[in-house]
């Protein structure tokens, strides 16, 4: 006999009570209804020796810890299987309802672990403050001193509009001192953030930026989306 | 929110046990649970050699992580949801084919594919199983485990929770770690979609 409480009763909408619009009903019922056909109709068991198949199977395996699963998983390399024996652990160790010696083991590793991390970290941290104070001692001066205005191209190198080719004031207006800033002629510092430029990139951009709709994909609006929805595989034990 | 789901003390102890090391104690909970985790198995997969590889990989990964077990609710029902996704996940891994057998029964020691209840069948329809009924009611089976095992997540999920595992909704929320609202919400949307993949199979 199952130890599973068993939903004995066939599915009716009231069950979900609220969440099935009444226009909803008959199309979620039929559904329900080839289910519990499928369902309703196969009687089936387990084959002799099961049982002690999987006792011969349990058996070959280590002890269960919490720590276990975790030492498997890095055993094989399985990054994402330490990440959900880690999750795993820290539930074990900060919620109830296991045996007060397993929390306590799980309670163990996890200090031991965070103590690890941050040890770790700080002596990371002490070092890369290290190498950037010897890196700032031994660099040359001139390199932080900022470009100077004598640093930039001379105004002569520069076609002159000026001297000799000056139009008189009665033929035409003399060019004007913006007419000189001409980007083409002068370059500047912040020619890098070329409007155009950036007007390219967000051309580019722009597409990018609109989620393709995916009919089969999307959630339905009012739908409340958990984070728990994606697969981990930490929310079931990992194999 | 519905009711919590009921304590499993029973279980607990055998677990408790089990992690204090008298490893064979699991043996009471496999014996206890085998039948509805084959079945449920069994449900996902339509090949009952394959629900029992299912199953004893679930009984072996349960195993493994009993220490996280949380103990607030039944044990079949933790066991339940690691069994779906050891089935579902091997469904997706091999190629669907529906194999019909005219004779034999679906219990105990039955080894044929998709020969949904046949021996139901044959004793609803006074014995005389009709071959032709049969083709029709393996295909049809195998359609609804078909659409079942195409609904996306999390839809897939608390259907065969519901119904092949057959959980209650507060049941599928506390082992989801779900509110009881998006549970319920899940199963709409997903009977909704089985419909209409059950009809666009139909058209075709």
């Amino acid at each position: 006999m199952s130890g599973i409480h068993r939903h004995a009763d066939r599915f009716h909408p009231a069950e979900l009570d609220g969440a099935v619009p009444p226009a909803d009903e008959g199309e979620v019922l039929a559904a329900a209804r080839e289910v519990e056909w499928l369902v309703a109709t196969d009687d089936v068991g387990p084959g002799a020796g099961f049982t002690d198949r999987v006792m011969a199977a349990v058996t070959a395996e280590p002890t269960p810890s919490p720590l276990g699963a975790g030492t498997s998983a890095a055993r094989r390399g399985s990054v994402g299987g330490v990440l959900a024996a880690w999750r795993d652990l820290w539930r074990v160790a900060w919620t109830g309802g296991r045996p007060l010696a397993v929390r306590g083991s799980a309670l163990a590793v996890v200090t031991l672990v965070i103590v690890g991390v941050v040890g770790a970290g700080a002596v990371g941290a002490g070092a890369l403050a290290g190498l950037v104070g010897r890196g700032d001692q031994t660099a040359p001066p001139t390199q932080i001193v900022p470009a100077s205005p004598e640093s930039r191209p001379s105004p002569s190198a520069l076609p002159s509009p000026v001297p000799s080719a000056l139009p008189s004031p009665t033929s035409s207006p003399s060019p004007s001192p913006s007419q000189s800033a001409d980007p083409g002629e002068e370059p500047s510092p912040s020619e890098g953030a070329d409007p155009s430029e950036r007007a390219e990139a967000e051309a580019t951009a722009r597409p990018t930026a609109r989620p393709t709709p995916r009919a089969t994909s999307t959630h339905e609006p009012g739908e409340t989306h958990h984070p728990d929805e994606s697969q981990h595989p930490g929310e079931t034990p990992h194999e | 929110m519905g009711p919590p789901p009921p304590d499993d003390p029973e279980a607990r102890r055998v677990a408790e046990a089990v992690l204090a090391g008298n490893v064979d104690l699991f043996r009471v909970l496999v014996d206890r649970e085998s039948r509805s985790v084959v079945r449920t198995c069994y449900r996902v997969l339509g090949d009952l050699h394959d629900a029992e590889d299912a199953a004893q990989e679930a009984f072996v990964t349960a195993y493994r992580a009993l220490g996280t077990w949380r103990g607030d609710g039944p044990f079949g029902a933790w066991l339940a949801r690691i069994a779906t996704r050891i089935a579902v996940r091997r469904a997706g891994r091999r190629r669907p084919v529906a194999w019909i057998e005219s004779t034999g029964t679906a219990g105990e020691g039955a080894r044929g594919r998709d020969t949904v209840g046949e021996g139901t069948l044959a004793a609803a329809m006074g014995g005389s199983p009709d071959p032709a009924h049969l083709a029709i009611r393996a295909e049809r089976a195998a359609a609804i485990r078909a659409a079942v095992a195409g609904l996306e997540e999390p839809y897939r999920e608390v259907v065969v929770l519901r119904f092949y595992a057959e959980l209650s909704l507060g049941e599928i929320a506390a082992q989801c770690d779900r509110p009881l609202g998006t549970v319920k919400t899940h199963l709409h949307r997903g009977l909704r979609r089985l419909r209409r993949d059950l009809e666009a199979e139909e058209s075709r």
